[in-house]
């Protein structure tokens, strides 16, 4: 029987193709307008790492005096001298510090290949188990490497192909800066969307290019100001690095890994230098996003200008919909009069608006590919992940069309259905 | 087969009631022809709407077929509708942009017959009403009694205990009238009740029997044959 009614409905749309046309391309612009603010915004907010979000923690320290520090916000990055008695800890079972630096990068003897200067990630060994990056070729440095500032460095796979045309360079050495650093893993494609595990307002832009020993920064004694956080609440007490490491200043960010997110709490106050504060903080990951806002309210308040304009599209379909069915009452009443019941009424109309709401959707999707490729023409520095649909919002974009287009064709559909059929027979 | 007793329709609208059709018994046999005649608005329609189960009658009793209707689902009258009603209508009421063929089939996919046997019940009702050669036709490539007799093809191919027609001539000339008059007697003439309403008293008077409606009033006596004819 659905197979008629499927039949009724393309004949019935092709009886009025223009109101079809009208009904479908209102519903696609809805949909097309929502689902492209709801793609960036729902892309912006998802859990970037599922499976273990719950465990993984931001340390966030109290180590400012009375006067600076109100004791209930904490700033996300604390002082190398935390950073090191935190790293002293067997409590998680990953911690990871992390920094960035930028730096001229180019090939050993290879001229055609013009340097580049480049994001440099530096962060401890625990960063590639703790995030689960995947790799390409080789692996992360060992804790000993890291510990002895070796002169090695992870490429993404993005610099890979740079620097050496994508092939296996595990063990091939290049310029960073005036230094010689050997590649000791190549990452695969890793994009974590957001980049929640570096700074909050870098959350969406592209990942850095290589990565390097935190230790291996400090003793080169590098620092690249624009790519940190960096908070001074204590002057240093002269210029030279080695002060700088001492002072109070804040400007590395601490990941750890805990198994169960029960054992932390009691567990908390031996991080670092202020057990007798009560503030210091894990912070969950899923806690920081929200309490760092990476998801903006400019974004939330984008979709739902977009579900409203959604609403007033499907208000107008609406109206199409009850002219549409008022003008098959000479059709319905016939339907009724050779043994239609009202539930049969109901189904064929329903078939009908189905179809209008797939197309709609389909058409929709197209829009919302075009207004999303439009968005990543406009905003290039942002993370290209954002403005792409997975599959859920691919099939969620045709669904919300399907969907909504019967909830606002229900009063049209029901008032069709409850028609008196003697009234109509004289009209068809 | 048809049996009405103490049947009336009255109307309510802003609280003023119209007394459509006043109480009147009526019973019916099975293979029955009758006509009903009467002036326009006496209440004739309203009286082949409720026979049909398609307006419910405001008080007494409905009987079709042994069955008490008053008391079906909306689901239920409109699969005893399919099963023992058929319609024709004055402007035939074809879909324009369904073929004959599926004009004729549109009943049979509410009976839920399969493939084969609705096809086998559309080629007959086409053989019978004279139209065989032109099931792919649509209904604006016919002639006004061409258009009438698909509307009688899809009234039959169901097989229903009774007909009810509406003025089935009334916008045909004299010709195709007689022809679909004497269609719809071969149908009566193989078992189908025929109830037909009319303005047209020599095609009463075709009918066995003549019921008469005057101001909602409903009468049925022999007399009525005798003034006709």
């Amino acid at each position: 029987m659905y197979s008629y009614y499927f039949k009724l409905a393309l004949l019935s749309l092709r009886k009025t193709p223009l109101l079809s046309l009208l009904m479908v391309t209102m519903i696609a612009i809805g949909i097309g307008a929502t689902m492209t603010t709801y793609t960036v915004s729902y892309m912006m907010s998802k859990d970037p790492i599922p499976s273990k979000s719950a465990q993984l923690f931001q340390v966030q320290l109290d180590s400012m005096d009375e006067i600076y520090g109100d004791g209930k916000i904490l700033p996300y990055t604390i002082t190398y001298q935390d950073t090191q008695a935190l790293l002293e800890s067997d409590i998680p079972k990953y911690q990871v510090a992390l920094s960035a630096i930028q730096k001229k990068i180019s090939h050993e003897n290879n001229a055609h290949i013009i340097p580049k200067s480049l994001k440099v990630r530096t962060t401890t060994s625990d960063f590639f188990s703790m995030f689960e990056t995947p790799f390409l070729y080789g692996s992360g440095w060992s804790k000993q490497d890291g510990k002895d500032a070796a002169q090695v460095a992870v490429l993404s796979k993005e610099t890979n192909n740079w620097l050496f045309d994508g092939e296996n360079s595990v063990g091939k050495t290049f310029r960073f800066g005036a230094e010689t650093y050997q590649v000791i893993g190549v990452l695969d494609s890793w994009n974590p969307l957001p980049k929640f595990y570096g700074l909050p307002h870098m959350a969406y832009t592209q990942p850095h290019d290589l990565f390097i020993p935190f230790n291996t920064q400090i003793k080169n004694e590098l620092f690249t100001e624009k790519l940190v956080s960096n908070a001074c609440w204590h002057e240093s007490t002269d210029d030279s690095f080695s002060a700088f490491l001492a002072s109070e200043c804040m400007w590395i960010i601490f990941w750890v890994e805990l198994p169960d997110n029960q054992a932390h709490a009691k567990e908390q106050q031996s991080f670092g230098r202020f057990k007798n504060r009560i503030y210091n903080k894990l912070v969950p990951l899923k806690q920081y996003l929200i309490d760092e806002e990476v998801v903006s309210d400019d974004s939330k308040m984008a979709v739902w200008l977009a579900v409203l304009f959604l609403i007033v599209c499907l208000l107008n379909c609406m109206s199409l919909m009850i002219a549409k069915f008022h003008a098959k009452a000479g059709e319905v009443g016939l339907r009724r009069a050779v043994g239609a019941s009202k539930q049969d009424i109901v189904k064929q109309f329903a078939i009908e608006l189905s179809v209008v709401g797939v197309v709609g959707g389909l058409l929709g999707l197209l829009f919302a590919q075009l207004g999303l490729l439009a968005a990543k023409q406009t905003y290039s520095y942002l993370h290209s992940g954002l403005m792409q649909m997975n599959l859920q919002l691919l099939i969620g974009t045709v669904l919300l069309a399907l969907i909504s287009s019967l909830v606002f064709g229900l009063y049209p559909i029901i008032r069709a259905s409850q028609m008196q059929p003697s009234s109509q027979l004289k009209s068809l | 087969m048809l049996k009405m007793k103490n049947l009336s329709k009255a109307f309510l609208t802003d609280a003023i009631k119209t007394q459509a059709l006043h109480p009147f018994d009526l019973t019916i046999e099975q293979g029955e022809f009758v006509s009903v005649i009467g002036p326009s608005g006496s209440g004739k329609t309203t009286f082949l709407n409720i026979a049909g189960l398609l307006e419910e009658h405001s008080d007494g009793l409905y009987e079709l077929d042994g069955q008490d209707v008053a008391q079906f689902s909306d689901k239920k009258k409109s699969a005893y509708r399919n099963e023992k009603i058929g319609f024709v209508f004055q402007s035939f009421n074809l879909i324009p942009e369904l073929n004959l063929y599926d004009n004729i089939d549109m009943p049979l996919r509410y009976r839920k017959f399969n493939r084969d046997e609705r096809h086998e019940r559309i080629i007959q009702a086409l053989e019978q009403v004279g139209l065989a050669g032109r099931k792919d036709h649509y209904p604006t490539q016919l002639s006004g009694g061409q258009q009438q007799r698909v509307a009688i093809a899809r009234a039959i191919a169901g097989t229903p205990s009774v007909i009810l027609a509406d003025e089935p001539t009334g916008n045909l000339d004299s010709k195709m009238a007689e022809g679909i008059m004497s269609l719809l007697k071969d149908i009566n003439a193989a078992g189908t009740s025929i109830i037909m309403v009319t303005h047209d008293n020599e095609q009463a008077a075709q009918a066995q029997r003549i019921v008469q409606i005057k101001d909602g009033h409903l009468s049925d006596s022999p007399n009525i044959q005798k003034e006709i004819a």
